[in-house]
C-alpha cells in the first residue's frame, strides 16, 4: 500500500527539510532530521502546539463567572478530576492521597491522546498514535510511574506482593505476577495502536475502492467513537495500575 | 480390492509428483503453494479465528448490560459505561490477531532470509 500524502510533511518539504514517509525510511541517508521530522513527530508537534495555544489563551482571564474558553477548560479538566478521584484513593480511611500525584499526568493523557486520535479523521493528517513508537513511549511512562509509586508508597514491601497471598504458593504465582506485568505493557500500547491503524488502513483502502461515493464516512464515524473509546480505556487502565500499585495485598 | 487399487494408483501418483516438484523448486516456493501463499492465508485465517471469539464475547457483555438495565432502568448510565469497558477489552484480543497479521504481511521478519535462500 502506498503512503498517505500528508499535508503538513508537504508544507516542510518545501522549506527543505526532509520530511515524510519517503524521508524516513530512507533516514540513514538524509540523516537525523529526517527521523526528527518524521510524519507522526510532525503531528504530534502540531497537537502539542494546539494545546498549549488553547491553554495560554484559556488561562489569561479568571473571571468569576467564566464564558468561552475558560468554561470550557473548567468544565475538562473539572470532570478529569472527578473521573480520577473515582478511581484512585484519595485520602480516605488512611488510605495514600495518589490524586495529586497523578492527576496533571491523567490530562496530559486524556488531552494529547484524543487530539491525536481524532486528528486522523480530518483528511491529510495522519494520527501520531497510529505508529507503535508513540503509544509504547505512553505506556512506558504509565509503567515506570506505577512501579515508582508503588516503592514509593510502601518500600521494599511492594516486591512481596509478587509472591501472592499464601507463602505456599509464592512459585506459582510469581512467575504468573511477571508475566502478567509484562503483558500489561504490550497490551496498553498494542491495544492503541491497533485500534488506530486499523481505522486508517479502513479508510485508505475503502478510499481507494469506493472514494466518490463517500464511502469512508461510515467508518468515519465509527472512528469517532473508537477515538473517544479507546482515550477512555487508556486513561482508565492507567488510573487502575496506579491503584493497584499502591494498594496492600490481597 | 478396488481399496487397494485406489490407494496404489494414488500412492504413485504422489510419489511422481513429488519427483518432479524437486526440480523447480525456487519458482514452486513462490508461485505455487509456497511461502507467500502461506503467509497471506495465516494472517487472513488469524483475524478470522481472532473474530470468531470476540463476537462471542461481546455478545455475552451487550447481553449482560440489556439485562441489567432491563432490570434496573435508573443504572442505565453505569451499566453502559461498564459494558464499554468490558467491550474495549475483549476488543483488544482480536485487535492482537490483527496486529500480528499486519507483522506478517508488511515487516515480515522471515522474508529477507527466505528470499535469499531463494535467491530472488
Amino acid at each position: 500500500m502506498e503512503h498517505p500524502i500528508l499535508f503538513l510533511c508537504l508544507i516542510l518539504q518545501k522549506f527543505g527539510i526532509p520530511s515524510g514517509h519517503f524521508y524516513y525510511e530512507h533516514a540513514d541517508k538524509y540523516g537525523i532530521l529526517a527521523q526528527v521530522f518524521a510524519p507522526h513527530m510532525v503531528y504530534s508537534y502540531f497537537v502539542c502546539l494546539v494545546l498549549i495555544i488553547l491553554a495560554v489563551i484559556g488561562a489569561r482571564k479568571k473571571e468569576f463567572i467564566p464564558k468561552g474558553i475558560q468554561n470550557f477548560w473548567e468544565y475538562t479538566l473539572e470532570e478529569i478530576y472527578n473521573f480520577t478521584k473515582e478511581n484512585v484513593p484519595h485520602g480516605e480511611h488512611g488510605r495514600p492521597n495518589l490524586v495529586p500525584l497523578v492527576y496533571p499526568l491523567i490530562v496530559m493523557f486524556t488531552l494529547y491522546i484524543l487530539f491525536c486520535n481524532l486528528l486522523g479523521l480530518v483528511p491529510g493528517c495522519t494520527s501520531p498514535t497510529a505508529n507503535l513508537n508513540v503509544t509504547l513511549g505512553l505506556t512506558l511512562i504509565t509503567i515506570v510511574y506505577y512501579h515508582f509509586l508503588g516503592l514509593r508508597f510502601q518500600g521494599l514491601r511492594y516486591f512481596k506482593t509478587f509472591l501472592g497471598p499464601i507463602p505456599w504458593l509464592a512459585p506459582l504465582m510469581l512467575p504468573a505476577e511477571i508475566f502478567s506485568h509484562i503483558g500489561r505493557i504490550i497490551s496498553l500500547s498494542v491495544r492503541l495502536f491497533g485500534n488506530l491503524i486499523s481505522k486508517e488502513l479502513l479508510l485508505g483502502i475503502l478510499t481507494m475502492l469506493a472514494g466518490k461515493f463517500f464511502a469512508p464516512l461510515p467508518i468515519m464515524l465509527l472512528g469517532l467513537l473508537v477515538s473517544a473509546i479507546q482515550t477512555l480505556i487508556f486513561v482508565l487502565l492507567s488510573l487502575a495500575y496506579f491503584a493497584g500499585a499502591v494498594e496492600e495485598g490481597h | 480390492m478396488k481399496k487397494s487399487v485406489v490407494l496404489s494408483v494414488f500412492t504413485l501418483l504422489v510419489a511422481a509428483a513429488s519427483a518432479f516438484a524437486a526440480e523447480p523448486g525456487a519458482a514452486k516456493m513462490v508461485t505455487g503453494f509456497g511461502f507467500f501463499a502461506a503467509i497471506v492465508l495465516a494472517s487472513g485465517l488469524g483475524v478470522g479465528l481472532g473474530a470468531l471469539g470476540c463476537g462471542i464475547g461481546m455478545g455475552h457483555a451487550t447481553r449482560g448490560a440489556c439485562e441489567g438495565i432491563a432490570r434496573n432502568p435508573e443504572l442505565a448510565g453505569k451499566l453502559t459505561v461498564t459494558m464499554i469497558l468490558g467491550i474495549a477489552l475483549i476488543e483488544s484480543l482480536t485487535i492482537y490477531a490483527l496486529v500480528v497479521a499486519l507483522i506478517l504481511l508488511y515487516a515480515n521478519p522471515v522474508l529477507p532470509k527466505v528470499i535469499k535462500l531463494l535467491g530472488l
